[in-house]
């Protein structure tokens, strides 16, 4: 059995899905909520712009850059995230089959305060604009303005990695490996533009 | 039979769940407003082979589930809360028109106007009786979210990412998925092993559905009452026994229903939803074509009325699961009969 609690310092958030409205909002955020227990029997509700998938694909992807650069973390890899069979990781193929490694969101927090779906709403969704430059004129691109939705706040997320079998050294190297990668990485979109930066990372 | 308890499980959704009912176009996988039984089952017994260090079998029968429906649980000897097809609805209030239907097909349609003001277009509603109040009361749904996800591992989606030369993703890559949120309480039926039940007594975590290593999917799961076998058939017998006059029998599917195994004759009146059900198991899929989909209703001339049959006949073929583990597993052929709703026709919705 293997379990660790990771925090991690996130400045801002983009990770959206096309909007359904009707006005001109292209990106809505895709906010991810879970229940955790309220210390006091009850439970209560956890909502974080940047889901489980999200982290778990971020680090993925990191172990992946590891793993390609030190061939002997290529089992380990593969062991902990799956098989990745697309072409952009080339760590060889195996039977198809579900990582070992599970990712759980426990707390989401902005200046200390647990984030809230309302809070979210009312205080922390912003409306970005971005729009394309036409390479030929220099000039903006017609019909090529964006509006998505971002948050800017600076987040405290915290989530549990955890296995139900123990790991081996080499998984446990380079999920250390991976975790200290982390930093000035970015999860979700925009990262170009600052979003989703990792500024902290700290785990026990 | 070697289930030899009967209980009603009382589930409760921790974080977004993610079962694919249907798949639409564009990459598109629908949820149910229910967890499938196949879902449901699935997990316990994978978690009872883990507790036990062994790999197991379906060849065991360890466990018959309904799907989970929304809502807290009732009492045993009481249906669950089934989206019924023959559910109407007019200011508030829902009627079950099976059985004016039922007159409708031996005496015509004159039979039909009492329920000719009722509005039939109810959606799916998730309705049950309130024993202390003596009304109906419609379970409230769960809410369903889209997201949008990026598909990675081509040998377990339709679609494949990969690089063209540019390094651009290819066109397929994204799918939208529709997930249960979190919070909801749900209800099965459940015949288990006495060595599940054991497992479940106390309450346990499990994770259904997919996505369960990404933050989908962890329920908690207890038993909210239990009983033997026995006990539950005597329960059931009585209440059946009270029904032994009235001129229908009423079938519910609880969750899906092979017809040809109802051996009751043909029915005067049906309104079932036929669906080709689709599971995977161990590497493949088995598809069951042509199945009753939960919520139909059969109505039959009452063989109880006639003697042709005991009401301890209906009790114990409500409780007789497939004689094949698999179709077991996977929550075929579990009824209801005579649901009390079927029989008021004054019911006030309390919403």
């Amino acid at each position: 059995m293997f379990s660790r609690r990771v925090e991690i310092v996130v400045r801002g958030a983009r990770v959206v899905q096309p909007s359904d409205e009707v006005r001109k909002l292209n990106y809505r955020l895709q906010l991810y909520r879970r229940m955790v227990p309220d210390g006091r029997g009850g439970l209560r509700e956890v909502v974080s712009p940047i889901s489980p998938a999200a982290f778990k694909g971020a680090l993925r992807h990191v172990a992946c850059i590891l793993a390609i650069n030190d061939p002997s973390l290529a089992d380990a890899y593969l062991s902990l995230f799956g098989p990745d069979l697309n072409e952009r990781c080339p760590l060889g193929k195996r039977p198809a089959g579900e990582g070992k490694l599970m990712v759980e969101l426990i707390d989401a927090s902005v200046d200390g305060e647990s984030l809230e779906a309302r809070a979210v709403e009312r205080e922390l969704r912003e409306i970005r604009p971005r729009v394309r430059i036409d390479r030929v004129t220099g000039s903006v691109a017609h019909g090529e303005l964006v509006l998505s939705e971002v948050i800017s706040s600076r987040m405290r997320l915290v989530f549990r990695l955890h296995s139900r079998e123990d790991l081996t050294s080499d998984e446990v190297r380079l999920l250390e490996a991976a975790l200290n990668s982390l930093r000035g990485w970015a999860i979700g979109g925009w990262a170009g533009l600052g979003f989703g930066l990792v500024e902290e990372v700290k785990w026990s | 039979m070697s289930l030899k308890r009967v209980s009603y499980l009382e589930i409760r959704t921790l974080e977004p769940l993610a079962v694919r009912g249907t798949y639409g176009r564009g990459g598109f996988y629908r949820s149910h407003l229910y967890i499938p039984s196949s879902t449901l089952a699935g997990a316990l017994v994978s978690e009872f082979f883990r507790e036990r260090g062994s790999a197991g079998g379906c060849m065991e029968c360890l466990a018959w589930v309904s799907h989970g429906f929304p809502g807290e649980p009732p009492r045993l000897g009481q249906p669950p809360a089934l989206p019924l097809t023959t559910l109407s609805r007019k200011d508030g209030r829902f009627v079950s028109v099976a059985i004016p239907m039922a007159e409708a097909m031996l005496e015509g349609p004159s039979a039909l106007e009492p329920i000719r003001h009722l509005d039939p277009k109810v959606g799916e509603a998730y309705v049950r009786l309130d024993d202390e109040r003596g009304l109906s009361s419609e379970m409230e749904p769960p809410s369903k979210v889209t997201e949008v996800h990026v598909a990675l591992d081509y040998g377990k989606r339709t679609h494949s990412m990969g690089s063209s030369q540019e390094g651009e993703a290819e066109a397929g890559a994204l799918f939208t998925q529709e997930v249960i949120e979190a919070g909801r309480p749900f209800h099965a039926l459940a015949f288990l092993r006495e060595e599940l039940l054991d497992l479940l007594r106390n309450g346990m975590e499990l994770r259904l559905g997919s996505m369960r290593s990404k933050g989908y999917g962890l329920c908690t799961i207890k038993v909210r009452e239990e009983m033997p076998l026995n006990d539950y058939i005597e329960k059931r017998t009585q209440m059946l026994e009270k029904r032994r006059e009235e001129r229908w029998l009423i079938a519910d599917v609880v969750s899906y229903l092979r017809m040809r195994k109802l051996c009751l004759g043909d029915p005067v009146y049906q309104k079932v939803p036929l669906l080709d059900v689709k599971f995977w198991m161990d590497g493949e899929f088995h598809l069951y074509r042509g199945l009753a989909g939960p919520g139909g209703v059969l109505v039959f001339k009452n063989p109880m009325a006639s003697g042709s049959i005991s009401a301890r006949d209906l009790a114990e073929m409500e409780v007789h699961h497939p004689s094949d583990p698999l179709d077991t597993l996977h929550g075929l052929d579990m009824v209801f009969f005579d649901n009390p709703l079927h029989f008021s026709r004054d019911l006030v919705c309390g919403r």
